[in-house]
């Protein structure tokens, strides 16, 4: 029983998570209809059924801080709907301050935590403040038609109020629609009006007994001239008839008309299909406003629209609701991953399937019993790939969903820092992995911050440079390959590449004379060092501790890399690639003293074969040259502490023989080597000295493998890159390409650098999978200090 | 996948009528029965709680992890979901003789924040123990007693009617009637915390 609350429970977390990022949407656009000067009462209807249906969810499950919050907000919302209150930028600065808040109180709901948070209090007396400081909207007095208000719910009569004291012309349009494409007909018919002016409601209108088709009346309010809204809406068959001003008049005819005839109209109440976009249909009354079918059902049609705050029928809220609902599945992503580990072990059914047809062809089976079984085997195999397909592809968000945060983070930024800031998103529609997207949104935070904050210059300085005075911040996505390409552009004022290295050499990252011959990218990628940040002030908004050193970490801890590029005066460029999915990837699997491992191909650029009269010690460290530039080498059996002889029998994992066999397997354990002895004398000698047969590095011809001794071990360098960074890691021998499931490594076992996960091969061997990235972090972190003080060696 | 086995064991405890009668006054007289899984470690028996533990496996093909610390054998797959296996005997720093074809794999989950597997050299039987057949370290032993041996049991009564856990390897259950004269109670929280 508790399972099932629970489950209730974390449905309530989902769903109002998924109400609190929409709601965040409709700010962000009520945002930038303020600016231009122009609110879309729509808009303003939709946050606040967003806000109402929080309360209702948070009222269910008895989180009594989020429905009193929301209750709030509701009154402050029914306010701005009828104009009492006017949207301004204060009242917006609340609405999105409560949209943090509701975070901040889904988070401590979901951890159950109680504590006290005096932010929503303060917000609370604030609301309370803010219901009556907006300045009320006049209605200019005018008198309106009694028949005319009995029709109208309070929302839109409010919003006939709005147009007449902008002094519009309210106009009535008649137009007939077929039943069949009523719905994409009212869309378009508002599509059209929409610039001319708003619509105030739809009615429909009793005339003719034609069954297939419906004739509505709407009621709008314009700016445009009579001439103009004809013109405009005669391609859609619509009659246009201005109305008289004063009241004076029947003015819309449709009242005495209303539900039992429309009965007859439509017969068979065949349910219109939903609005594809529920924003697009926003009306104070859903029935009214999008599917006119529903009229079929008796309304309470005049009825009820009396006091405040009721002006929406909860039914047809909850309607919406229930719809939304029907067609999206929320699901925890953990189930995902059990059904990928199923799809897995298919796989593995599916190569002893193979194998056994294999066997099936060589004892000569009945040909007609092989030839089925096999034709049932290709199935199989098509279907468990469209199956792992159609897995991964559920677990596919759009970046849109981060995009979104980063919106409201700018401009609440951008306020703070006193400057304005342009957003310009493109592909937010891009789809990646759930988990990457969920691991995204800090370090992309922290960038759109470093950009506004240290990026965009003050408006008097872009203004003395002769820039737009409002900065622009670029946001782009965009899938390249097996890759997902995000960048964050800004026309700001570049990195200073002096006070960076200044500081660098300060910090003792660089060394002076090694400066002088560092090329700007160099320099620009010091900005990924530690503790390197190029403003000497710290300011509040970007002093918080966290460096692009972390962001780096955090993303190559997706597989992902970043790069940046920046002019004085005109601005800075990241460019972060990542890969689509975390579940699934390319590896190459290779041998390790009879071990295997995967190595994502992502960062694998080549392997070839190692010749080791090639390997040249340098300061301690093993390298070769491949393609005219040094490879620095990684032995991958010493760094494991792998015994270094391959074709011994018995030092390999617990095989099929482990029954058997000592316990021999742990004896690698004590071998790690601690990172200071790959520069000792012995392992030096080891392998400068190693009798290979002498080849260039990068000959792997046949000729040169059958040219071996037999006695001697075949090894390949496998050379990962990783930014601009390459490591040869070397092993003993390659096995092939493989796509293989990554699986995280238990809490046991996070503190073992190095892998990022393992997997489990058709055989049914588990491969660790290598942590490139980590590998060559690992290495070069020794490397660099190591070059700092070299250069001797004339390499 | 939940205990089964801790559900196998307690049914089949529960056969007879009248020993059930029986076991129930015994019960009252000695305090509430916890059942312990012994199992061997290095030759001496230990125990845990059956209720932790989930599934006892054979030993499956372990694939060692590199730079992992020493305890660390390396890791399974169960059906699927990757299990680190760790060695009792190189946490508890016991001897080490070789593996045999009676060694198993204890799941335990005793955190609820990972499923580990527990090596053992053998898996003994169920014993349902009263508290008052459990001795209590400082008692027993006095001074500084390792923070992972929760007690110490002689279970005389359990060794006479022992309870035959039909899901668990039974075969030496002679063999442990001589030998289980000290079972070492194991508080895996702490073996595995440290």
């Amino acid at each position: 029983m508790t399972s099932e609350s629970e489950r209730a429970r974390e449905e309530f977390f989902s769903e109002a998570q998924e109400i609190v990022e929409g709601l965040g949407r409709d700010l962000l656009a009520l945002d930038e209809a303020q600016k231009a000067g122009h609110v879309d009462p729509d808009l303003i209807n939709d946050v606040f059924r967003a806000v109402h249906t929080l309360k209702g969810l948070a009222g269910l499950f008895g989180a009594t801080r989020m429905s009193s919050l929301s209750h709030k907000l509701e009154e402050l919302l029914d306010d701005l709907r009828l104009g009492k209150v006017n949207v301004t930028a204060p009242v917006l600065d609340l609405l999105f301050l409560s949209v943090q808040l509701y975070g901040k109180l889904l988070q401590a709901e979901k951890e159950g935590r109680d504590q006290p948070m005096p932010e929503l209090e303060k917000l609370l007396t604030q609301l309370d403040r803010g219901a009556g400081a907006g300045g009320t909207a006049g209605n200019g007095g005018h008198i309106i038609d009694p028949n005319l208000l009995a029709v109208l719910t309070e929302f839109e009569e409010h919003k006939l109020k709005t147009n007449i004291a902008q002094g519009n012309t309210l106009y009535r349009l008649k137009i007939r629609f077929q039943l069949a494409t009523i719905d994409q007909g009212l869309d378009e018919l508002k599509a059209t009006a929409k610039p001319h002016g708003d619509i105030i409601t739809y009615l429909p209108a009793n005339d003719g007994d034609d069954l297939d088709s419906i004739t509505l009346e709407i009621l709008m309010g314009s700016r445009a001239s009579a001439t103009t809204l004809r013109n405009a809406l005669h391609h859609l068959g619509v009659e246009v008839e201005e109305l008289p001003r004063q009241g004076g008049g029947p003015v819309p005819a449709p009242a005495p008309a209303p539900a039992p005839v429309q009965t007859h109209h439509i017969p068979t109440p065949t349910p219109s299909p939903p609005p594809v976009a529920p924003s697009h249909a926003p009306s104070a009354m859903p029935p009214l406003g999008h599917t006119p079918l529903d009229m079929t059902a008796p309304h309470p049609f005049p009825a009820p629209r009396l006091d405040a705050g009721a002006s929406i029928p909860p039914k047809a809220q909850e309607l919406g609701t229930i719809k939304s609902v029907a067609q999206t599945v929320r699901v925890d992503i953990q189930k995902l991953d059990v059904l990928m580990n199923i799809v897995g072990e298919l796989s593995i059914v599916r190569t002893e399937l193979e194998r056994l047809l294999e066997k099936m062809r060589d004892a000569h089976t009945n040909r007609e019993l092989r030839i089925n079984l096999h034709r049932l085997q290709r199935d199989f195999e098509r279907n468990v790939i469209s199956l792992r397909r159609g897995i991964l592809e559920v677990r596919m968000v759009p970046l849109g969903q981060v995009f979104d945060k980063l919106a409201r983070v700018a401009r609440q930024i951008s306020r703070e820092a006193g400057k304005q800031v342009n957003l310009v998103i493109t592909g937010a529609e891009t789809e990646v992995d759930k988990l990457i997207v969920e691991e995204l949104s800090d370090p992309l935070m922290h960038m759109m911050r470093n950009a506004i904050d240290h990026g965009i210059e003050e408006r008097e300085i872009r203004e003395a440079v002769s820039k737009p005075a409002v900065g622009t911040i670029a946001l782009n996505a965009f899938q390249k390959g097996n890759h997902v390409v995000i960048e964050i552009e800004d026309d700001g004022k570049g990195i200073d590449t002096e006070r960076l290295l200044e500081k660098a050499i300060r910090m003792g990252v660089v060394q002076a004379d090694e400066a002088r011959t560092m090329s700007r990218r160099e320099v620009l990628n010091l900005i990924f060092v530690p503790g390197l940040s190029t403003k000497a002030a710290v300011s509040e908004i970007s002093g918080r501790g966290v460096g692009m050193d972390v962001v780096k970490t955090n993303i190559s801890k997706l597989g992902g890399v970043i790069d940046v590029q920046s002019e004085p005066g005109i601005g800075t460029k990241f460019t972060v690639t990542l890969p689509i999915t975390l579940a699934i990837i390319s590896a190459l699997i290779v041998k390790v003293s009879d071990q295997q491992f995967a190595i994502p191909l992502a960062n694998v650029q080549e392997a070839v074969w190692l010749d080791a009269e090639a390997v040249r010690v340098i300061d301690g460290r093993e390298a070769v040259t491949l393609r005219g530039s040094t490879l620095q080498l990684c032995y991958l059996a010493r760094l494991f502490g792998l015994s270094d002889t391959p074709d011994t029998v018995g030092t390999g994992p617990f095989g099929s023989g482990f029954d058997a066999s000592p316990m021999s397997p742990m004896s690698h354990a004590p071998g790690v080597p601690p990172r200071g002895s790959l520069r000792s004398e012995s392992i030096r000698q080891d392998y400068a000295a190693a009798a290979f047969p002498y080849r260039p590095a990068s000959g792997s011809s046949p000729s040169a493998r059958t040219a071996l001794a037999p006695r001697q071990k075949r090894r390949f360098i496998v050379v990962t890159a990783v930014g601009t960074r390459r490591l040869g890691l070397v092993v003993d021998s390659l096995v092939g390409e493989q796509d293989v499931v990554i699986k995280g490594l238990g809490p046991s076992l996070k503190n073992v650098a190095g892998f990022a996960g393992a997997t489990q091969l058709a055989d049914q061997r588990i491969a660790l999978v290598l942590d490139a990235p980590a590998l060559v972090e690992e290495m070069f972190a020794h490397a660099d200090r190591a070059r700092m003080h070299g250069g001797t060696h004339g390499f | 996948m939940a205990s089964n086995l801790a559900r196998r064991t307690s049914s089949s405890a529960v056969v007879p009528a009248a020993a059930g009668t029986k076991r129930k006054k015994a019960q009252r007289d000695r305090g509430p029965i916890t059942e312990y899984l012994a199992f061997r470690l290095a030759g001496d028996v230990y125990a845990a709680p059956v209720s932790i533990i989930r599934e006892i496996l054979k030993l499956h093909p372990l694939t060692p992890v590199p730079r992992a610390p020493a305890s660390i054998m390396g890791i399974i797959s169960v059906r699927g979901q990757l299990v680190t296996v760790i060695d009792l005997r190189r946490r508890l720093r016991l001897a080490e003789g070789p593996v045999t074809s009676k060694a198993r794999i204890l799941l335990v989950d005793p955190m609820g924040v990972e499923l580990l597997g527990l090596y053992v050299d053998e898996v003994l039987q169920v014993y349902r123990l009263a508290d008052s057949e459990i001795e209590h370290t400082a008692t027993a032993l006095g001074g500084e007693v390792a923070s992972y041996i929760a007690g110490i049991a002689r279970p005389a009564q359990a060794q006479a009617t022992p309870q035959e856990g039909k899901g668990v390897a039974l075969k030496s259950v002679g063999v442990v009637r001589q030998n289980a004269s000290v079972i070492i109670l194991l508080d895996l929280k702490v073996v595995l915390s440290s």
